[in-house]
């Protein structure tokens, strides 16, 4: 007679339980799977969504702004501002001009005052390279060489006629004929400094030319006054 | 086997969203931003130059009519060399004197500006153009001094470049019948001067 009783402890559905129990565990990592791609993806489409209605609301703030701006610059009538450059323009240039602008008669003026009664000029050269290389080139005629000499030291000595050079001294029967050659201050000679000078206003470096000639030295020995009176004279009225 | 479906399917999707649409969408955003901050930069710009524009158009209404016509006629906008020869002659004929022999030329200056780099870029950037006129008159020595004044003075701006005065020589004959040349009272002027007008 065969026994019911199993001699075996080990159990005879080990196998399909533990397979049940490998089964279980994989559904539950899919699961984990599906819910994680379910955040996501709705995180994914919230996200998408904010950022096209963010997009959106750049856009119309874009749109709004450039609107604003093209109101400002319809503002500043550009016909106007045009006219204002052109004004700022004209100011500058026109200060700037003025500014260099030279007053030529007061160099004449000094020579006539700087002019010994003894000495004459027959021509005059001036030239004006630059607003700060101005010339001026005389031939003259004077009654001696000590005439000479002592044009040389008053020209020499007023601010406003710088390194006078004379040169081709020739004896002659009406006199003795010479050139002169010297370089002009220009501060001496711009038209801001005269007008302030005029209008009684400091002048700046320009010395009053027509009054503060400086004191002329008598002549050391009588000249002889050639006998010629036609020999022009330009200046010459102020020196004695 | 659907849920594995379904996982990935879900993971592709919100991939996809994210690289497809959100993450371009995002950088254009970054640009429409700084566009955006440009713009306000731009107003509040625009904000201060409208406060400037006012300020500057009060002080222009205090200009009077007169004084802008005088700084238009010192540097006119354009060169109008008749006009300036016309208004010589006027100034001239009054000390009874006569603009002859009228050159107008604008190379002197420009080739010596153009000399050097530094001379060439100053010219360009300079405003204002510049022409020369040459002319010759006669006159006393007081009279020419008188019309130079003037010319100085005068409101559109006239520099003297060159002057070269000599004495006006007269043929005439002595008492022997000797023939000599003998010195005037008039000179003769040859005067070089320079105009300017703006660009």
């Amino acid at each position: 007679m065969e026994s019911k009783i199993t001699s075996s402890f080990i159990p005879r559905d080990t196998i399909t339980t533990r397979a049940a129990r490998v089964g279980g565990g994989g559904s539950g990592l899919l699961d984990i799977l599906v819910l994680v791609g379910i955040v996501l993806l709705v995180a994914s489409l919230a996200l998408g969504i904010g950022t096209f209605l963010y997009m959106q609301f750049l856009k119309s703030s874009t749109s709004s702004k450039i609107e604003q701006i093209n109101r400002a610059k319809a503002a500043f009538e550009p016909t106007l501002i045009a006219e204002l450059t052109r004004l700022d323009d004209r100011m500058k240039a026109g200060e700037d001009l003025l500014h260099k602008h030279i007053a030529p008669s007061t160099i004449l003026h000094v020579l006539e005052d700087l002019t010994l009664e003894t000495v004459s000029f027959s021509s005059l050269e001036f030239e004006a390279t630059g607003p700060d290389t101005i010339v001026v080139s005389l031939a003259g005629l004077a009654r001696s060489v000590n005439s000479i000499a002592l044009q040389a030291d008053l020209f020499g000595k007023h601010s406003a006629i710088a390194s006078p050079i004379f040169s081709n001294i020739t004896r002659e029967e009406s006199g003795v004929r010479f050139d002169v050659t010297a370089t002009i201050n220009p501060a001496s000679i711009r038209y801001v400094n005269s007008v302030a000078v005029s209008q009684g206003q400091s002048p700046t470096e320009l010395e009053d030319l027509r009054g503060a000639v400086p004191a002329q030295p008598q002549p050391q020995e009588p000249v002889a006054v050639p006998e010629d009176e036609e020999v022009p004279v330009f200046g010459g009225n102020g020196a004695q | 086997m659907m849920k594995t479906l379904t996982a990935i399917l879900t993971l592709a999707v919100a991939a996809g969203v994210f690289f497809v649409y959100t993450r371009p969408a995002y950088q254009s955003i970054q640009a429409v931003q700084s566009d955006i901050a440009q713009y306000d930069r731009a107003l509040e710009k625009a904000k201060e130059l409208a406060e400037l524009k006012q300020t500057l158009l009060s002080r222009y209404n205090t200009f009077s009519a007169s004084s802008l016509e005088r700084l238009n006629r010192l540097l006119p906008d354009h060169v109008d060399n008749v006009r300036l020869v016309l208004d010589l002659d006027g100034i001239a004929s009054r000390y009874g004197m006569a603009i002859q022999n009228v050159i107008i030329s604008r190379t002197d200056e420009k080739t010596q500006q153009q000399a050097t780099v530094i001379g060439a870029l100053s010219a360009q950037a300079s405003t204002y153009d510049s022409l020369t006129l040459q002319f010759s008159t006669e006159g006393t020595y007081e009279d020419f001094v008188r019309f130079l004044q003037d010319l100085e003075a005068s409101v559109r701006i006239v520099d003297l470049v060159s002057l070269k005065l000599e004495a006006g020589q007269q043929p005439t004959r002595d008492e022997k019948g000797k023939l000599s040349v003998v010195a005037t009272e008039r000179y003769k002027y040859d005067v070089t001067i320079r105009t300017y007008w703006l660009k």
